[in-house]
């Protein structure tokens, strides 16, 4: 499903979005390219999500990375890319759940409509795609392994795995795998050079141990999925860096601060110095304690470039932080937006420099996101299914689609709109094209429609509620379980 | 013992403790057979057993408006079209 735009062959490609399970050397394309132009960072996103089959309900966890500088994008970042411009970026998983595959008491899920029809945080598209972005993280030592015979020992276990996973995606037996492609090359780079530097003998016993381990493994009965499966879960345990996000700013008081964001613990920092010790890590605000979040101009003179950002607390106290650049003060505010609206409000966003633009269009037309067939009638239902009420949202599967859900006596029917390509919305079934959903419902909110010899009106429109709970929203697996544990 | 304590450096230097991969895999075998899937379940307290969420199938609806051909004058275009292709 992986394609390039018809378009962007013809001309020179200035922009270019890259896939992590490509650097696989899977066929065809292994990246999107556009010609100079415009253009806006989640409609970027959002064509790197068809290109790999990945529904919108997903797509909130993804952003754009470029790899030259760590330095993610904001949703709304603008890319003005002239002749001469060259940009690559990555289609990353920036929104990352601990415990999100368990199904114990400790586990990230996604809110139900009822006790019991939680769902998973990922599906096995996205469990794929974050297994390829970790393997290359992994091997290509972008995150560093700690470096003890504990760790090596798990960095063996999942090359392993890895290569288990490679032989059975090309249909042969690991040992051919084994005999063709080097095992250090599914090792970090650090751990290759330090097997390198061990003597002919030990470098040769290593390699002993792992192929008879290889040969036993291969009886093993198992499936690409588990494997990768394990794999993750591993990484998880291995090292928190795969997760957490880490900023150099400055505090109030000019001392130098490392700021450390992650799902389950919020946003944290230390003093510099003491970055490796865990336990000198302080509590800044967990993500709902946020109300608002603003950027402004240092003042200072002699740092034109650097940015404050202040955090506006629930408590009514708040904080600020100094970052270097404009670019990372973004970064840092759209990395805190993102999650708050995967723990807390999903219609909500925290600082307006970096709001999604079609979150902004959602909340003018007070239109629901993705959510599923079952909230949006749930949620009409729990409203007494009054004549004439809807419910706009986004559809669960295609981004340039919208339902209108309404009740008609004991059913529920589900008119489409859909928004083409340049943008103009259309009520399926009429002529009419809008230039927005809003424009196009206060058209039709004084008509009369029929659907199935029914007569109706959308006369009122069902908001969604503020910090509504619905399968938009995580529940992370720190923060206990409210609802009882998952069905038999 | 400066001789015995020679000979374990000298044994550790040769033949030291290598890392090995099986020792992340303890149960596989023994207890569980073979069966990864089972054992990965039991060894990490429960997992969902599919992730795949289940997304119903919507049929759209069909509509008309009554009155299509007498509708309200065209809205003037609020937005410019800024998102291209």
């Amino acid at each position: 499903a992986h394609r390039e735009s018809p378009e962007a062959r013809a001309s020179a490609a200035v922009l270019r979005i890259h896939f992590y399970h490509s650097a696989q050397g899977a066929a065809d394309c292994s990246f999107l390219s556009y010609p100079p132009g415009n253009y806006v960072a989640e409609e970027l996103c959002i064509d790197g999500a068809k290109a790999c089959s990945i529904s919108p309900l997903y797509c909130s966890l993804f952003g754009l990375f470029r790899e030259r500088d760590r330095l993610w994008f904001s949703p709304n970042h603008n890319f003005q890319l002239d002749e001469i411009a060259s940009e690559d970026l990555f289609f990353r998983i920036r929104y990352y759940f601990p415990g999100w595959y368990s199904g114990g008491a400790s586990r990230a899920y996604r809110y139900g409509v009822a006790k019991g029809s939680e769902s998973p945080v990922f599906d096995d598209i996205i469990m794929s795609y974050l297994f390829f972005q970790w393997r290359n993280d992994f091997v290509n030592g972008l995150v560093k392994i700690p470096n003890s015979h504990e760790s090596q020992e798990e960095c063996l276990g999942m090359a392993v795995l890895d290569m288990t996973r490679t032989a059975k995606e090309r249909h042969l037996s690991p040992l051919d795998i084994y005999h063709t492609i080097s095992y250090k090359s599914f090792l970090p780079k650090d751990m290759r050079a330090q097997i390198q530097d061990c003597n002919l003998l030990t470098r040769k016993r290593i390699r002993f141990r792992f192929k008879r381990f290889i040969q036993q493994f291969s009886q093993c009965r198992t499936t690409v999925r588990d494997l990768k499966l394990k794999y993750l879960i591993n990484m998880e345990s291995l090292e928190k860096a795969f997760y957490t996000e880490t900023f150099q700013v400055k505090d109030a008081s000019g001392g130098q601060l490392v700021i450390l964001v992650a799902a389950d613990s919020g946003i944290q920092w230390c003093a510099e110095k003491l970055k490796d010790s865990d336990k000198e890590l302080q509590t800044l605000c967990d993500f709902p304690d946020v109300t608002y979040i603003s950027i402004k101009q240092a003042s200072k003179e002699g740092a034109a470039e650097s940015r404050v950002v202040t955090i506006n607390k629930q408590d009514g106290k708040n904080r600020e932080l100094e970052f270097p650049s404009l670019s990372e003060a973004l970064s840092f505010v759209s990395l805190v937006d993102g999650y708050y609206r995967l723990t807390t409000d999903a219609h909500h966003y925290l600082c307006k420099e970096v709001a999604p633009p079609r979150l902004v269009e959602a909340i003018i037309s007070h239109c629901h996101g993705p959510i599923s067939m079952e909230f949006a009638t749930n949620r009409l239902q729990r409203c007494g299914n009054k004549r004439g009420l809807y419910i706009l949202r986004c559809s669960p599967k295609d981004f340039n689609k919208y339902f209108l859900t309404f009740p008609v006596e004991v059913q529920f029917k589900h008119c489409q709109i859909t928004r083409s390509a340049s943008g103009k919305f259309n009520l399926s079934g009429t002529k009419r094209n809008f230039s927005s959903s809003q424009e196009l419902l206060s058209c039709y909110q004084k008509e009369t429609v029929r659907s199935d010899s029914v007569i109706f009106q959308f006369s009122k429109c069902c908001p969604p509620k503020s910090k509504e709970r619905s399968c938009l929203l995580v529940c992370r697996s720190n923060k206990g379980p409210e609802v009882p544990l998952s069905p038999s | 013992t400066m001789l015995l304590s020679n000979r374990r450096f000298l044994v550790k230097k040769i033949w030291p403790t290598i890392p090995t991969p099986e020792s992340k895999f303890q149960g596989l075998f023994t207890v569980y057979g073979g069966d990864f899937q089972e054992w990965l379940e039991q060894t990490n307290g429960g997992l969902w057993l599919t992730t795949d969420f289940f997304i119903s199938n919507e049929f759209a609806s069909s509509l008309e408006v009554l009155s299509e051909h007498c509708l309200c004058p065209s809205l003037p275009s609020l937005k410019e079209d800024v998102r291209g292709v």
